[in-house]
């Protein structure tokens, strides 16, 4: 082991040696991440607002239409009639709503007879939750005020029926009195919803980490290209130098500096920007971070292993970085995509792990929900390094 | 066939003889790549305190041949023993006791000339003490002691090859195979090397060297062979070539304009 130490430790100095390249890989990433974090996947975006917004119908009464009808003039707003078990998969499995409405039974009759109408609204914790909370809560409170002017216009009319003339001061004096005393029209019951957990840094955090681990294959797979052209390569070959060793040697070194990416973008999105990482999920958060970095690293040697020179890596590497960031979900959620597209994106390392990191940061599942995601990383990893230890070579082939 | 260490005793020119520890032997080494034959039905055999010349034109299979010895090519069929070991079967034990200083600069030029020292001393089995002990022996040696902080990067083409060479020779070996050390180089390396590798022969060890200059070969080889599109033409000492020539040649070892330059501008390095 004391040769692959060496080679772990000549790998890293020479890093060292070179920190500008160094630093450019590690915060350009962060940057992304920082300027798409600001992009919000759970239901609202910037620019063109369009929110739509789940609702469970259980009164079809005049109430109920004039409040769907309120929130609907709000603009950019739709509301989608489903089942609840539609709803709560959207806000809390799925996450691609921000809430849902239950407008319960008696609604329009409770409404009609000015007592409080029940509506119940279960949102997300984040902004999209915040949005529709916003946006019921301000219909509600218009419907409260109306209730309030008719009550305050009934009492008058009553006070006009007996006789007495109108008095500015005495019906302010009334109309406060009613409020005080005044049941809201509506009885909102806002809760959260316990499972979609959903902040934006949640889904670009790990998606461009795991990006830039990939494309980062690059770098280990021209290690070896550079040994073999410098003619390095050859005079270890000559010495006492097991080929599992070298690649073992290179392996540590590369797997060190991905799992220091990964980790320290994490750590920013979590500090910094309010990603989900916590006391619940940070073990399993750094068990996906390891077998992300040694399954990456592992696709790397085998690319050097299989492909001799500097210019057959390059496309190799972006064809991999490329379309394993778009196909693994690494730009946006893999539950947005067609089954077909999530079906295909399973023969990526980034579906492997944006899967485990959705389902710990977003939907807020514990580690034993993540170990079939944990072991295909491993297996990813392990098949590669084995494939990568049968074909590599010390020697060129003429 | 050698089954072990060897023992014998040789007389090399210029130094008091010396007991050998080595022996390398090459039969009928063939290496093809496809159809074609770079290395055909090669015949070596060198001794402890001899150094040996490889002589051809590019392309002929000195490296190959080279290749082949220090056990960084399979032969397509033949055999090469070193000290008893078969390269076939005993590829390790024979790169314990070899060191190859390839053509190429096969150093890592964003180092410093000591942590290549170290990183390559570090691939022999050689205790901690001995290592650095040898380290320092050899950055002496080469002249680069005072250099050895410094990137590789920021060295002379010369100090890159004394480099190159020091590298090479990390694991005391018996049997150092010197693929042109002395391209590129400027007369002082030059005349560092060959000091360098009359020092390696009067310790008994055996040298196989390479180069593309008549005049080198004749000043350090004892024995030398001709190789021409992989097959050996001629081998024996300077006086056995010249009396199997076809046309009389003067068998002078002339020093000509090195010789003169290194009397007009000295010995010393020129690194800075």
């Amino acid at each position: 082991m004391r040769k692959v130490w060496a080679i772990v430790r000549r790998e890293l100095q020479q890093l060292s040696k070179n920190p500008v390249p160094l630093a450019i890989n590690l915060l350009l990433p962060i940057l992304l991440i920082v300027a798409l974090g600001q992009i919000n996947f759970g239901g609202a975006s910037s620019g063109n607002f369009a929110i739509s917004i789940p609702v469970i119908t259980e009164d079809t009464g005049a109430g109920a239409q004039t409040f769907k009808a309120a929130l609907q003039q709000i603009p950019g707003v739709t509301l989608e009639e489903m089942s609840l078990a539609d709803a709560k998969a959207h806000v809390q499995t799925k996450g691609d709503r921000g809430g849902y409405i239950v407008i319960e039974p008696g609604f329009s009759q409770a409404f009609a007879a000015g007592q409080p109408a029940k509506l119940t609204v279960v949102t997300s914790t984040d902004s999209g939750g915040q949005v529709v909370r916003s946006f019921v809560q301000a219909v509600a409170n218009r419907f409260n005020t109306t209730s309030l002017m008719v009550q305050s216009a009934q009492a008058q009319a009553q006070q006009s029926g007996q006789g007495a003339a109108f008095n500015a001061g005495a019906a302010a004096q009334q109309a406060q009195a009613i409020q005080q005393n005044a049941k809201p029209a509506i009885d909102l019951d806002i809760q959260t919803a316990g499972g979609a957990n959903f902040n934006s840094f949640d889904q670009v955090a790990p998606g461009y980490a795991t990006m830039f681990v990939i494309l980062g294959l690059n770098i280990v797979a021209t290690t070896v290209i550079n040994e073999r052209t410098r003619g390095t390569l050859r005079r270890l070959a000559v010495m006492p130098v097991p080929r599992w060793a070298f690649l073992l040697g290179k392996m540590i070194a590369q797997f060190i500096i991905s799992f220091l990416q990964v980790a320290i973008m994490l750590a920013v999105a979590a500090l910094f920007f309010g990603a989900h990482i916590n006391g619940n999920n940070i073990v399993g958060v750094f068990l996906l971070v390891v077998l992300l970095s040694f399954a990456a690293t592992s696709l790397g040697i085998l690319v050097a292993s299989l492909i001799k020179t500097e210019n057959g890596i390059r496309p190799v590497i972006l064809i991999v970085g490329i379309l394993g960031a778009l196909l693994g979900g690494s730009w946006f959620p893999l539950w947005l995509m067609p089954d077909w597209m999530q079906a295909a994106s399973k023969i990526t390392i980034n579906s492997w792990a944006m899967n485990g990191f959705n389902n710990l940061m977003i939907f807020g599942q514990d580690l034993s929900q993540i170990v079939p995601n944990l072991l295909a990383l491993l297996i990813y990893g392990a098949v590669c390094l084995f494939i990568a230890a049968r074909f590599f070579s010390f020697t060129e082939t003429a | 066939m050698n089954d072990g260490i060897q023992a014998g005793t040789v007389a090399p020119a210029g130094f008091a003889p010396v007991r050998s520890a080595v022996s390398i032997e090459a039969t009928g080494l063939v290496k093809k790549y496809g159809q074609r034959t770079v290395v055909d039905h090669v015949d070596l055999q060198l001794r402890g305190g001899e150094v040996f010349g490889l002589l051809g034109p590019n392309g002929a299979g000195k490296s190959t041949t080279i290749g082949m010895l220090s056990t960084y090519l399979q032969p397509t069929s033949g055999r090469v023993v070193i000290n008893g070991f078969d390269a076939a079967k005993h590829s390790t034990n024979i790169k314990q006791i070899i060191g190859v200083v390839p053509q190429e600069l096969a150093i890592y030029e964003d180092n410093t000339a000591e942590e290549n020292m170290l990183f390559f001393a570090e691939m022999f089995d050689m205790p901690s003490a001995v290592r650095k002990e040898r380290i320092e022996s050899l950055f002496k040696s080469m002249g680069l002691w005072d250099r050895r902080k410094d990137l590789v990067k920021k060295y002379s083409g010369g100090m890159k090859r004394r480099l190159n060479l020091a590298v090479g020779l990390l694991n005391n070996p018996l049997f150092v195979m010197m693929d042109e050390p002395t391209v590129g180089v400027d007369p002082q390396s030059r005349q560092s090397i060959y000091d360098i590798i009359a020092g390696i022969k009067a310790q008994g060890k055996a040298v196989l060297y390479t180069t593309q200059y008549m005049e080198e070969a004749e000043l350090l080889c004892d024995r030398i062979a001709i190789i021409d599109n992989g097959v050996l033409k001629i081998q024996g000492t300077l006086e056995e070539l010249l009396e199997k020539s076809e046309h009389p040649v003067q068998a002078t070892k002339p020093r000509g304009l090195s010789e003169l330059f290194l009397q007009l501008t000295g010995r010393e390095f020129r690194d800075n």
